[in-house]
């Protein structure tokens, strides 16, 4: 067989093992092992040695019938069942070499899984690279604020472009499960280091604090807090030993999503920071605490605070210092531990400034440890390490002078000189009556006060102990070895009641949690009842402006009833009339008479021209009053669009009004929100905010309304009046008629008279 | 006599220190099935051969604390397999009052007492398969399940390639590389497990 250029080596067969090569390429060895014996032997070949064909084929291959059932870790249990819901979201691919498909990204497999989620290998087509994708667990995804809060804080790690903070590619969902796609390390955790190996070198422990210094402070300039610094979330990327902060935030969206869930804190608190074991408000600082940490388990090869149970945990990282490094690690030089020190105060304000500052200072320890000599420790460092380091004689002076200072100022220790040493007795309470002994005999007896008291006695070995029963008193160091000229110190102590502080940090959580409720939940109440309120008033407002409008309508529909009634009387008076033109002079006549009877006509006035011209002139005008009056008529009918217009805008109040009085109830249901977290009050403002904003809507919208009803009002007041004008105008002409016709029969007897 | 060859050190604190649950997780899911099949060998039934297997590791559990590192002792596996013995032993000899099967005199069961080096031996071979098994399941999750049956039915039943090319329609060429990849993935793991449990 030729070896062609898709012959399979040692290197394609180590990545074809790790499901590393692309599926393009797995393909193009596929088709050409079927051709090729020697890459087909290749492959095979794994399958040829003893191992498998003695050792391993032959157990898988017989069942073994003595199968011992192990009693199920429920919990166990429950994760793989996770797993497997989360494998059945996986999409269906193509490709036989993958477990399924998350949108884009065809999936390799799963290279991890917790608690919170699940991390799978993917193979990224478009840009063919492998990916990391963290996914929600489906059933926390269910919580909406976790949902929202994982989206938001993966977009706001995407925004940090560092060399020491993993890549955030994309966020995105899948089958409604939100999930980060990053780069894909093959690195290993910190913790894992730690565990492995213990306690790490100086210059190791300066180069990863240096560089997840340096990641968080690239965070912290996007504003963004990581909340669980630890080593499992510092990734050490193989080849070039690169310290790589990942999960930022996610913290904090699996918190949400845990309280909702059971309402306790879940994982391990080890790394915690005390405002944080408090429940108080967190900031960039609180991940320093968390360097801080971090740096003592690479230093110690454990975490600072251990204990058996979470609460004490975080009653240790709230209340109490971690054992000193170097009484673990003599290795690790005092100024590191300052720095750590100093990073783990339980003050935020104690810390250093920012993660800058920190790497700075590290940066320059590391040239020290580097070049001790030619670079010099930072000033504040050496200046703490010669406060610490002098000599054993000098160190021995300082603690008895101080030892002896104290006793002077407190002024509750005696002082009573002998030649040969010093015992002093410290006491945390009254009336304890202790015996001094030497080799099992008394040498003093006394009743030690809360004062305490100091012996001289010759140097040698004494026991003190308590004379008689006193269960709860302890003394400390009560084995004594006194020197010549040397002072010892023997405490006497009550037994303390361990549980006791425990209980108060839990009573004080207790309490801080219900003032923290109670507080929130009067914000929102007293909101809710001036939400109401405002409701309240706008309805009232809303109906007294609908009234007002029904009444002017009834107002206006009353004068378009008059003034119809008003036309009705003008029309037939002008029918009249002008049937009796029609008629001819008996017909006026007999109108003329008809008027007189009913008083409408005074004979004076009928005492004009008798020229036929303005007769003809007169009846001009009578027709023309007559379209005139039409036109009026038929403006002023039901149909006159400002009538319309007057009846649209009550129906559309009227409908309004009915839509406020209505609403109450359905906009009530809005108010029944969960009380659980700042995020659900946000929400909840942002709702009555927008309920206000349509309220002020409507409002304005009544106005607009009122205003357009005053305008037609007085559209209707003016057409009023022109009706008027127009009713005189028609008085006029009636009388005019009447003149006329008056003339009419005045030239009718003159044309009788003259025949 | 065959011990258990020596062991990373790591790894041993690691059991030790109770508190790394996954070690001792991964130490029980091995030894637990291995001290259970060798009680059963020895004709105890099946609730009898549980209650050995928690009296074995509960007494491991306890005796794992004490173990100190030191040139004049034995080295772990040496005396790992010494607890492991020492329980079975005890376990099969308080057995024998309570024990159901009617034939059994304290005679044959002193008989069927495991001679010391037997014991050793036999823990490691069990042990072995044990790991190849758990291994298999462990990695199985891995793979996408048809492609896990594709490897199942060539390798390990030794169904011919043709006959599975047949019913499943996927070539020739992408089974030698599922049984290629699978296989390796298999003994990599099995690698990984013995170096921490050695047998």
């Amino acid at each position: 067989m030729v070896e062609s250029k898709f012959c399979l080596t040692s290197e394609t067969l180590k990545q074809l093992s790790a499901g590393e090569l692309a599926p393009a390429s797995v393909r193009e060895i596929e088709t050409h092992i079927e051709d090729c014996a020697h890459c087909r032997q290749m492959l095979t070949a794994v399958e040829s040695d003893s191992q498998w064909q003695e050792e391993i084929c032959p157990v898988l291959r017989k069942r073994e019938d003595l199968t011992f059932h192990r009693a199920e870790d429920s919990e166990a249990e429950l994760e793989s069942q996770t797993l497997a819901s989360v494998l059945r979201l996986l999409g269906p691919t193509d490709d036989p070499h993958m477990l399924g498909r998350i949108g884009a990204y065809e999936i390799v497999s799963v290279i991890g899984r917790g608690g919170m989620g699940v991390v799978f290998k993917a193979f990224d087509g478009a840009l063919d690279r492998f990916v990391a994708i963290k996914m929600l667990l489906p059933h926390l995804a269910a919580s909406g604020a976790a949902r929202k809060r994982f989206a938001r804080e993966g977009r706001a790690a995407a925004a940090v472009i560092d060399d020491n903070v993993m890549p955030v590619y994309n966020v995105d969902q899948w089958q409604g499960n939100p999930y980060l796609v990053t780069q894909y390390s093959r690195g290993v955790p910190l913790q894992q280091r730690i565990k492995d190996q213990g306690p790490l070198e100086v210059n190791e422990i300066l180069r990863i604090a240096i560089q997840t210094a340096k990641g968080l402070d690239a965070a912290h300039a996007q504003g963004l807090v990581h909340r669980d610094i630890k080593p499992s979330n510092i990734l050490l990327d193989g080849s070039v030993e690169r310290a790589m902060l990942t999960d930022f935030g996610l913290a904090r969206a699996v918190d949400d999503a845990s309280i909702t869930r059971t309402g306790t804190i879940t994982g391990t608190p080890q790394y915690m920071s005390p405002e944080q074991a408090c429940g108080e408000s967190v900031d960039a600082r609180s991940d320093l605490f968390g360097l801080g940490c971090v740096m003592y388990a690479m230093c110690t090869g454990r975490p600072p605070f251990r204990a058996d149970n979470s609460y004490a945990i975080l009653r240790l990282i709230a209340d109490e210092e971690p054992r000193p490094i170097q009484e673990i690690n003599s290795d690790i030089p005092s100024w590191l531990s300052t720095i750590i020190s100093r990073l783990m105060s339980k003050r935020p304000e104690d810390r250093y400034a920012d993660a800058a500052e920190v790497a700075e200072l590290c940066e320059a320890c590391l040239a020290h440890v580097q070049l001790p000599t030619a670079v010099t420790l930072p000033d504040a460092l050496a200046r703490s390490v010669s406060d610490r380091d002098g000599s054993p004689s000098w160190r021995k002076w300082l603690a008895i002078a101080s030892l002896v200072l104290l006793l002077v100022f407190a002024g509750g220790l005696f002082a009573i000189e002998f030649n040969k040493g010093k015992l002093v007795i410290e006491c945390a309470s009254d009336n304890v009556p202790i015996r001094i002994m030497q080799g099992g005999v008394e040498v003093e007896k006394l009743t030690v006060s809360k004062e305490g008291a100091t012996i001289k006695i010759a140097a040698g070995k004494y026991l003190v102990e308590v004379d008689g029963d006193s269960d709860n008193v302890i003394i400390e160091g009560n084995s004594v070895s006194l020197g010549r000229g040397e002072v010892e110190l023997v405490k006497i102590r009550l037994e303390e009641d361990s549980v006791a502080p425990q209980k108060n940090l839990l009573v004080a959580n207790l309490r801080k949690f219900d003032e923290e409720y109670t507080r929130r939940y009067d914000k929102e109440f007293t909101e809710l009842c001036r939400l109401s309120q405002l409701k309240i008033d706008k309805n009232l407002m809303v109906g007294s402006n609908v009234s007002h409008s029904q009444l002017l309508l009834k107002n206006v529909t009353q004068k378009l009833g008059e003034t119809q009634e008003m036309l009705k009387t003008l029309v037939s008076d002008r029918e009249r009339i002008q049937a009796a033109t029609e008629n001819g002079s008996g017909g006026i006549q007999q109108l003329v008479w008809q008027f007189r009877t009913e008083n409408k006509m005074p004979r004076e006035i009928l005492s004009e021209s008798r020229n036929g011209r303005m007769i003809e002139n007169l009846q001009l005008r009578i027709g023309a009053a007559e379209d005139a009056y039409r036109i009026r008529k038929a403006q002023l009918a039901d149909e006159h669009p400002a009538v319309k217009k007057a009846k649209d805008q009550l129906d559309r109040l009227m409908k309004s009004l009915d839509e406020v009085l209505d609403s109450p109830e359905e906009k009530a249901g809005d108010f029944r929100l969960p009380l659980t977290d700042a995020e659900a009050l946000d929400s909840y403002k942002k709702l009555v905010d927008a309920k206000i904003k349509s309220l002020e809507e409507e409002f304005r919208v009544l106005l607009n309304q009122q205003n357009d009803h005053a305008k037609n009002t007085k559209e209707l007041q003016e057409l009023d009046q022109e009706i008027d004008i127009q009713e005189d105008k028609v008085q006029t002409l009636k009388e005019m008629l009447r003149q006329i016709t008056q003339r009419f029969a005045e030239l009718a007897s003159e044309e009788k008279d003259a025949k | 006599m065959a011990e258990f060859p020596e062991t990373n050190h790591n790894l041993i604190a690691r059991v030790q220190d109770l508190d790394d649950g996954a070690s001792w997780a991964e130490f029980l899911e091995i030894y637990q099935p291995v001290v259970f099949r060798m009680a059963r060998k020895r004709d105890l039934q099946d609730a009898d051969a549980h209650d050995v297997v928690q009296q074995v590791f509960v007494s491991i559990s306890r005796a794992i604390g004490r173990w100190e590192e030191s040139p004049d002792k034995p080295p772990f596996r040496a005396w790992l397999s010494t607890i492991a013995r020492n329980a079975i032993t005890n376990s099969l000899i308080r057995r024998p009052r309570d024990a159901a099967s009617g034939a059994s005199s304290v005679m044959d069961l002193l008989n069927a007492h495991p001679v010391a080096a037997e014991t050793s031996a036999e823990i490691r071979v069990e042990a072995k398969k044990e790991i190849v098994r758990w291994a298999a399941e462990q990695i199985n999750g891995e793979f996408a399940s048809d492609t896990w049956e594709v490897f199942w039915r060539t390798a390990i039943e030794g169904e011919p390639i043709a006959n599975v090319v047949k019913t499943t329609g996927r070539t020739a060429g992408s089974i030698y590389v599922i049984r290629y990849r699978v296989i390796a993935r298999l003994k990599e793991k099995i690698a990984e497990v013995s170096q921490h449990w050695d047998y």
